[in-house]
């Protein structure tokens, strides 16, 4: 069934000089300091909040929590059609204006529970209630802060303090995805949690297949791996100046369930894993070097959220929104087509099953390594060329840090 | 939230015994029940509906997702409950994935509106 692309023997680091090869210490997950500097790199990058099919409809809003930006964002669909992002913070006396989380609603305004002060979807401010008691209110320049806010490729980004444009932001990434992911796409399941680890643990989990025999070993036991790629190798690593992609395997001799070999029947192609990508259709940015046994691409964007295509056109989206040092909200969205009947739902159904149980088998040993870190019995994680994505994680994020520093010094 | 009052197709009426127990309408209804039900129940489940699996698809296909009958819907609700237990079966012996983070710290919600 095809033979093993030489590039999974090939050593990523040989190809990324800068990178170097000592252990990273385990200071830099437990030490409040180095968090505080993250929370400017946080304010100054771009996030991925979402993706335009969350919010499709004038008036559809959806709102995130970000303590680590110390605030929270309402994103909306103006009257224009055009989003926005803003404080959830009315401006009379700063009392929260949307309270339930994650949700998306509609709304034709936003009405604050305190008096009654009342924003439209462009976030004016359009009623006071007993507005002639106010001596000097000029509501012109009372309407909710905004926060900026960009898209690409579908996805909603904001930013606290922007530095950059968001095209620069993406860099590399920027024009390597031709419009691919402007489809019919739904998130068709969403699962968060609270996680006690610190954000970038909780991310180097998914960066690296080297622990998926392992980890995965009762879940995804021929899903991925192959006899020649037992490990669980890479098909293909890319460094970037910020992010990062790794194009993962599937196993084109997977035998397929009882249950998979029936709904297979009745959906456009295999149900898993998700060979048969049509190879000639896929962008520059996606298995990059169009191995015909990819599984799926996973993109970090810098500093903690990653996207997922899949060979049959699924995409996960994963944030690790930092709490604290050692406090995590990891949440994950799946994205497919509107399903046209039922047995695409129920394939729907029967994959985010896969996901979130393969994804508690990631969660699982989070919170006793953050635990290990702080017991000091262990200095420094040492990182196979496997692992390089992990540690090209480390080096942005100090580089980032070092630059922001001497930038705001100049 | 259980539906005492589920009626299947007349053509799947030899499912009903199942739900009482596994009819639920939500995600996470039908996880916290899969992760905590007896291996054995997940086992009948699986091995009852299995077979028929394709008569299932055939009957629920033409129905619009957003506006099914509600015996339709009931037995799409079930057919759901056999996604989950098809891992237990297939894959883990077991009524929930071994060693994993606890089911219940996983918040369940639905962003799509669609069932």
């Amino acid at each position: 069934m095809g033979t093993i692309d030489t590039s999974i023997l090939t050593r990523f680091a040989d190809r990324y000089p800068y990178m170097d090869a000592e252990p990273i210490p385990v200071e830099v997950n437990i030490s409040l300091s180095q968090f505080e500097k993250e929370r400017e790199v946080f304010r100054q990058a771009w996030l991925i909040v979402g993706r335009i099919e969350d919010i499709p409809n004038v008036g559809d809003f959806f709102v995130k929590e970000l303590p680590i930006l110390r605030t929270s964002v309402i994103v909306v669909r103006g009257r224009d059609n055009v989003l926005r992002a803003f404080h959830n913070t009315c401006q009379h006396r700063g009392n929260k204006l949307a309270t339930r989380l994650g949700h998306v609603r509609n709304a034709k305004g936003f009405s604050c529970s305190f008096h009654g002060w009342t924003y439209d979807l462009q976030g004016q401010l359009v009623i006071v209630p007993d507005e002639d008691q106010f001596a000097n209110l000029d509501k012109s320049k009372r309407g909710l802060r905004p926060v900026s806010l960009g898209e690409w490729e579908g996805f909603i980004f904001i930013s606290a303090n922007p530095r950059e444009t968001l095209k620069e932001w993406l860099g590399e990434r920027y024009d390597q995805f031709d419009g691919y992911f402007n489809k019919d796409l739904r998130c068709f399941a969403h699962y968060s949690a609270n996680v006690g680890v610190n954000w970038k643990i909780f991310l180097d989990a998914f960066a690296e297949g080297y622990h998926v025999p392992f980890i995965h070993g009762k879940t995804l036991p021929d899903a991925l791996m192959t006899e020649k790629n037992p490990l669980c190798h890479m098909l293909n690593i890319e460094l970037y100046k910020r992010h990062r992609v790794l194009s993962a395997p599937a196993n084109p001799a997977y035998e397929p369930s009882p249950i998979e070999k029936i709904i297979s029947k009745y959906v456009d192609g295999p149900v898993f894993p998700a060979l048969k990508a049509r190879l000639d259709t896929l962008p520059p940015g996606i298995n990059s070097n169009k191995d015909s046994m990819w599984g799926f691409d996973l993109n970090i964007i810098f500093p903690a959220s990653y996207f997922a295509p899949w060979a049959n056109g699924m995409l996960l989206v994963y944030h690790f929104w930092p709490i604290s040092v050692d406090e995590t909200r990891w949440e994950v969205c799946l994205y497919w087509n509107e399903p046209k009947n039922a047995a695409e739902r129920l394939n729907q159904e029967l994959t985010s099953k896969m996901t979130i149980s393969v994804v508690r088998e990631d969660l699982s040993s989070l919170e006793t390594t953050q635990e290990t870190m702080l017991s000091g019995s262990l200095e420094s994680m040492i990182l196979s060329d496997q692992e390089i994505a992990v540690r090209h994680g480390y080096t942005v994020l100090e580089r980032f840090i070092r630059e922001s520093k001497e930038g705001s010094a100049s | 939230m259980k539906n005492e009052m589920t009626v299947l197709p007349p053509e799947f009426s030899k499912f009903e015994p199942f739900c009482n127990k596994w009819c639920l309408r939500t995600e996470r209804e039908r996880y916290l029940a899969r992760a905590h039900a007896p291996y054995s129940e997940l086992v009948t489940l699986y091995e009852a509906m299995l077979p028929h699996l394709s008569e299932i698809i055939t009957y629920l296909n033409p129905f619009p997702l957003t506006a099914m009958p509600e015996s339709a819907q009931n037995l799409m609700y079930l057919t759901f409950s056999l996604m989950e237990a098809t891992h237990a079966v297939e894959l883990w012996k077991q009524s929930d994935v071994p060693d994993a983070f606890a089911p219940e710290r996983i918040e369940i919600r639905l962003a799509g509106g669609i069932i």
